[in-house]
């Protein structure tokens, strides 16, 4: 029979392989071997996904394999999750609301980050694609978000995160939640303009900003 | 500069060739009034500059006849289109596609989520499509309305198109899940697409293409993708566009591409659009000696956002490091100018490219820039 550590190895590979039909069976012997389901999450399919991510960083992985890795960790995640002990320690996971602004339904980068955000531990509440501003608000404060994220595609819907942030202000709010913008059309410079906390490229660095803000690490 | 001192400076810098004649003797290695230009796309904002919402402009000829005619009387810019923009052939096959008020469409519903529907889409005939009908039917309107302008028709890329059809997340899965049918979508796209450039070649004769691929860049697709699923159909559609409309296309990728720069170098293209995510003077290094280059003046920082000085100076900077490409530069937006683009900033752009680009000739420095440059040594000597 295989080892513990056998048997992580085999799933962070299989999900920086993109294995995403094999993955499941590998992880119920996992957990009919008795071992620990958060063990697997965080050194078998967590692993993969973040050497999936270094590769991306190296422009070896693009964004087709990134999607597939996820292919095979959330095939995983799906085996693994129902054996978590109910008080994992996810309550200390910071707490992300994401999606695409109103008047927009490009979410394929949204789902990247959504995705990399999970992988690196935050709890993530998507709104999907074209998001009313409000529901940003309305969300955040529902769910005590750490950090709201917002994206677009479209020039004619930028405005619409400037809106957001005046909206956390005017609820008093905005000290309290961190707001990041990313999207084609988005810079850094027009992030600064608008007043928000943090603006990204790509999926893989927006952890590392998400991460930077939320003073995780 | 305020924009009554841009008003006034342009009366400095008149133009004195028609955009055709410039055209011609720039090609052909003449000196020339001042730098070709290309504001990408423009139609949109400029209908919202003149009072029209994008709806009027799209669903009313009449409308867009005035566009046309407004821009040319104002901004001295003609030239018409009559194509398949970047969701037209979606739109033509049956996706859901959402014409907002104002603002550009967008596709909702891809219409290919299961590959077997793929046979049925296939038999529609598209010169008998009445989406494409319908679009053929605008250029003959403008044609009608303005004889003494080119007509031009944009296409959208083979893999753009495939990820409008069918949704993108599946597309970029079918890559090493479906390779095959994938590949049989791909080039029933270029099929189709070419089917429409012989609608436009029948009733116009022929005429200047640019495919528009944003999907294809190395940000979404990377090298490998690139290489297996974009570059064999974006070779067939050049060819066929080349066969059909007698000469070559242009062609314009969003975002990087300078990773695929190598392998692009072989594509059969007149010219090369840059986007503003990429080095203007790495593309004239890397791609002048092949293509003539178009670009790179950022859309939404400074066209939309960017003051009437912050417009001139980077159109400046643009014509400083493309102008020098051996096969000819165009000074030209990174991509489509954003709605709500200012009148202010129109003219700024079209006053740089008057100013620093005059006395512009094929692969040199224009005499605008060097006379400047030469000016400004003198002054700090005084």
């Amino acid at each position: 029979m295989a080892t513990k550590e056998e048997l992580l190895q085999k799933m962070s590979d299989m999900v920086f392989e993109m294995e995403d039909e094999e993955i499941a069976d590998v992880c119920e012997e996992y957990i009919e071997a008795g071992y620990d389901a958060l063990d697997g999450i965080l050194h078998g399919l967590v692993d993969g996904m973040n050497r999936a991510s270094e590769m991306y960083d190296q422009e070896e992985y693009f964004v087709t394999d990134l999607l597939l890795c996820s292919d095979a960790m959330y095939a995983g995640l799906d085996v693994l999750r129902p054996h978590l002990p109910e008080d994992a320690s996810v309550g200390e996971a910071k707490k992300a609301v994401i999606g695409v602004v109103e008047g927009d339904t490009h979410d394929i980068g949204k789902n990247l980050v959504k995705i990399m955000m999970e992988t690196a531990g935050f709890e993530m509440f998507d709104l999907g694609r074209d998001v009313p501003l409000d529901s940003f608000v309305e969300k955040a404060k529902e769910v005590d978000a750490d950090l709201i994220m917002m994206s677009t595609l479209m020039t004619t819907t930028m405005p619409g995160m400037k809106e957001v942030i005046s909206k956390l202000r005017e609820q008093g709010i905005r000290d309290s939640i961190k707001v990041m913008v990313g999207g084609s059309p988005i810079s850094q410079k027009y992030a600064e303009d608008i007043g928000a906390d943090g603006y990204s490229r790509n999926a893989v660095e927006a952890v590392e900003v998400a991460k930077r803000l939320c003073g995780v690490e | 500069m305020t924009y009554e001192e841009l008003k006034k400076e342009m009366e400095k810098y008149p133009e004195t060739m028609s955009e055709g004649e410039r055209m011609k003797k720039y090609a052909a290695g003449e000196t020339v009034d001042h730098i070709p230009f290309s504001l990408q796309s423009n139609e949109e904002a400029m209908a919202n500059i003149f009072g029209y919402t994008t709806a009027q402009w799209r669903n009313d000829v009449k409308v867009h006849i005035d566009v046309i005619k407004r821009r040319k009387e104002e901004f001295n810019i003609g030239g018409l289109a009559s194509g398949l923009r970047l969701r037209t052939m979606a739109q033509a096959v049956g996706s859901e596609i959402y014409f907002p008020e104002v603002g550009i469409d967008r596709v909702i519903k891809p219409v290919l989520t299961d590959y077997s529907m793929l046979p049925e889409l296939m038999k529609d005939d598209p010169k008998k499509n009445p989406v494409f009908l319908a679009v053929l039917q605008r250029g003959i309107d403008l044609k009608m309305a303005f004889p003494e302008m080119g007509i031009a028709m944009p296409v959208a890329g083979p893999f753009t198109n495939a990820s409008l059809i069918r949704p993108v997340e599946m597309i970029l899965r079918d890559t090493v899940r479906n390779p095959e049918k994938l590949n049989e979508l791909l080039k029933w796209t270029v099929d189709y697409t070419v089917a429409y450039a012989e609608m436009f070649a029948d009733e116009f004769g022929g005429g200047g293409c640019t495919i528009c691929d944003p999907i294809s860049c190395a940000d979404i697709l990377g090298k490998r993708n690139y290489k297996k699923f974009s570059e064999p159909w974006l070779e067939y559609l050049i060819e066929g566009l080349t066969q059909t409309l007698g000469r070559k296309p242009g062609i314009h990728i969003c975002g990087k591409t300078s990773p695929l720069w190598d392998d692009m170098l072989k594509l059969k293209v007149a010219n090369f659009s840059v986007d503003n995510m990429e080095d203007l003077a790495a593309a004239r290094d890397k791609m002048g000696p092949v293509f003539g280059l178009v670009g790179n003046v950022a859309p939404v920082d400074v066209m939309l956002n960017g003051t009437i000085d912050d417009v001139i100076e980077t159109c400046k900077q643009c014509i400083i490091k493309g102008s020098e490409a051996e096969n000819g530069y165009t000074l030209g937006t990174g991509c489509q100018v954003p709605i709500g683009t200012s009148r202010e900033n129109f003219d700024a752009f079209i006053y740089a490219a008057r100013r620093y680009g005059r006395g512009a000739r094929k692969g040199m420095l224009p005499l605008g820039i060097a006379e400047e440059a030469a000016n400004d040594v003198v002054m700090n000597k005084a």
